[in-house]
């Protein structure tokens, strides 16, 4: 894929995005070049921009400033051509309560003048053929979802824009869903999907764009980001008693950041290499003092908790 | 009291007092609707009960005797009379322009002609013999012609009534609705042509209207045999006109609601004071004279009062070729200007 981002012309570039609602800055100097066939997810916690930006591309938000360029074209310029180029799916989108969902896909399908036959095919790709005649209402949630993309998808897009697909989708669904994306990677397509789970943008994306208060803090393949900007290990512990760990803990060879995780309930300590301490860490602590005691490798919410302090999921 | 109790109070009457549509209904609307039936039906105004004499049926002497008996013995019923032609007399009795007719039966002796079943004519009639000694008494004319009754007066109201609710409800409503579930922001982010989102409404609305029209006409005609008396082609251009007017209207008012609280309020504020001051059950000639120029624009009074002259008069749409365009061009500046401000997201 790296070697397909090299040759290939880009499908979106943007450069220096700045977008404000009154006083608050929602981007603030963005720059992303996508290419064709990557799967990108935009990973942040609310409010870090990821919708905004995604409503750029989409061409349902104007920038206040930059350079936004989708298929070496504007919306501005040729939004007739960049609808029928474009798939994607809203927030919490709602359809129409009364219709089913054969008659709502093909609502759609009328608009982008699509067959028919297009429209059960992609029903078929979605895995709602059975739903076909049920009404919109009776759906699960993951059904809606999964019409969303349907909907999405009628008229063959070359690029699929998700906003948050799977948010409050039980975890069944939420795989049912990421299946079928990974399936759609073999037509060629490109994918661009904000999310808050990092297991989903681990899944389905091989690359993946870190936002903070509108800006990109980090930019690459996940073992990429790991390695370039902290190649930590990471051990969680609890004590009994609520006992503090001790301060000779820092002394460890490759310490990095002790701090205690409110939402765990557990200490966390990161160091270079969880086997080389983890004798001297159980001496230190004392094993009969230990409740629990996991490691692990860092993760995306390690990460991005040690460059601004917050969780990804917040 | 328990706390969960004292919590659920203070829940309800926060839905209540921050809810701005409740607020709307509760407290303002109440207010304005006694203000504006107060206004129309005040007993310490001069209500001007409106008679109109058939010039050749009746003396001068008769007429200035009538006026001086009714501005003498009541300070409160005060009568206005026209003298006309029986032609003119009849027409505005039609309009609901007056209440009732004086004018000579066959043996030469003074008959009120109106619709019993009008009230407003009704109460005129024992306002004005009340006046009367008992050998004065006039005795009644029951209007039976077609196009004259109460009930063809209040037939095209509820025609004109019934489209005016139904395409501000059904157009306006399910905009603000799909905007509400940002279902419009997902069409508006397809190829989906606006003229052809807002046409299929136009069109929607009207074959709902007409359906809805032609139910009230059958009813009319089995019931109290009520019957058109003017063209089907001219009833149905003038119905589109009316139509467009509405759905131009409905379109501006869902421009920029963002969501259905919202809307419930603005088109009941929009329909709710047409409905009583446009002379649907009702002539708005009850309602002083400085406002009657006003009322008399109202999209709904020029619709009714069209519906009226083709109905009941068998006017074609050359005579009511004014109120049509006006009707029109409602529309399209409706339209125009609810398209400039329309908000998709």
């Amino acid at each position: 894929m790296i070697e397909n981002r090299l040759v290939s012309q880009p499908v979106l570039e943007i450069k220096e995005l700045h977008k404000s609602f009154r006083n608050l800055k929602a981007l603030n100097g963005v720059d992303l070049t996508v290419h064709k066939g990557e799967y990108v997810a935009l990973l942040g916690p609310n409010g870090a921009g990821k919708t905004t930006l995604l409503e750029i591309v989409e061409g349902i938000q104007k920038p206040d400033k930059g350079f936004i360029h989708l298929f070496g074209t504007t919306w501005h310029e040729n939004q007739k051509e960049l609808r029928h180029k474009v798939g994607l799916s809203f927030q919490d989108t709602r359809f129409v309560d009364r219709l089913t969902v054969m008659e709502t896909i093909l609502l759609f399908s009328s608009f982008y003048k699509v067959p028919k036959k297009k429209a059960v095919e992609v029903l078929e790709k979605v895995k709602l053929t059975e739903k076909a005649n049920a009404f919109v209402p009776s759906l699960s949630g993951g059904q809606r979802q999964r019409l969303a993309l349907a909907i999405a998808l009628v008229h063959s897009p070359e690029i699929l824009l998700l906003d948050e697909p799977t948010t409050g989708l039980d975890p069944h669904a939420r795989r049912d869903l990421w299946h079928i994306l990974d399936q759609l990677r073999k037509d060629g397509l490109t994918l661009i999907l904000t999310t808050h789970y990092m297991e989903e943008a681990e899944y389905l994306c091989q690359r993946i764009v870190i936002l903070y208060q509108g800006k990109i803090l980090a930019d690459g393949a996940m073992d990429q980001l790991l390695s370039s900007h902290a190649a930590e290990q990471v051990i969680e512990f609890q004590l009994i008693d609520d006992l503090a760990p001790p301060e000779s803990l820092e002394k460890l060879k490759g310490f990095k950041e002790l701090y205690f995780e409110q939402r765990t309930h557990k200490w966390v300590l990161k160091v270079d290499s969880h086997f080389s301490t983890l004798k001297k860490f159980l001496s230190k602590v004392g094993q009969d003092n230990l409740r629990l005691l996991e490691t692990r490798k860092m993760n995306l919410d390690d990460l991005f908790i040690s460059m601004t302090g917050r969780h990804l999921s917040e | 009291m328990n706390n969960s109790l004292w919590k659920l109070i203070g829940m309800h009457l926060k839905e209540f007092y921050r809810d701005p549509e409740i607020l709307f209904w509760t407290i303002f609307l109440p207010i304005a609707t006694a203000y504006i039936l107060g206004v129309a039906f005040d007993d310490n105004r001069r209500h001007i009960q409106k008679i109109a004499i058939v010039r050749e049926s009746v003396s001068e002497n008769s007429i200035t005797e009538w006026q001086q008996k009714a501005t003498s013995l009541s300070a409160r019923e005060t009568f206005e009379f026209s003298v006309l032609s029986g032609e003119e007399a009849m027409l505005r009795l039609r309009r609901g322009r007056t209440a009732l007719v004086l004018q000579s039966d066959n043996k030469g002796n003074v008959v009120a002609v109106f619709d019993p079943g009008n009230r407003e004519s009704s109460s005129t009639y024992l306002a004005l013999t009340s006046l009367l000694s008992s050998e004065e008494k006039i005795p009644i004319q029951a209007i039976t012609q077609k196009g004259h009754r109460y009930i063809d007066f209040l037939i095209p109201g509820l025609i004109a009534m019934g489209v005016m609710n139904s395409i501000l409800w059904g157009v306006g409503y399910s905009i603000i609705e799909f905007r509400m579930k940002k279902l419009l922001r997902r069409l508006h982010a397809t190829p989906m042509s606006r003229l052809n989102f807002f046409l299929s409404y136009f069109v929607v609305r009207n074959l709902v209207t007409l359906f809805e029209a032609l139910i009230l006409l059958v009813f009319g005609y089995f019931s109290f045999k009520h019957m058109i008396q003017g063209d089907f082609l001219s009833l149905f251009l003038f119905f589109l006109a009316g139509n467009f007017a509405f759905s131009g209207i409905a379109l501006l008012i869902s421009s920029r609601a963002g969501n259905t609280r919202i809307g419930n309020g603005i088109i009941n504020a929009v329909t709710m004071p047409m409905l009583v001051l446009s002379g649907i059950f009702f002539s708005y000639l009850n309602f002083p004279e400085s406002v009657i120029p006003l009322l008399e624009k109202l999209p709904l009074a020029v619709f009714a009062d069209g519906l009226r002259m083709i109905m009941n008069e068998g006017a074609d749409i050359s005579i009511v070729a004014g109120k049509a365009v006006y009707l029109v061009a409602i529309g399209l500046a409706s339209y125009l200007a609810g398209l400039k401000i329309f908000r998709w997201n």
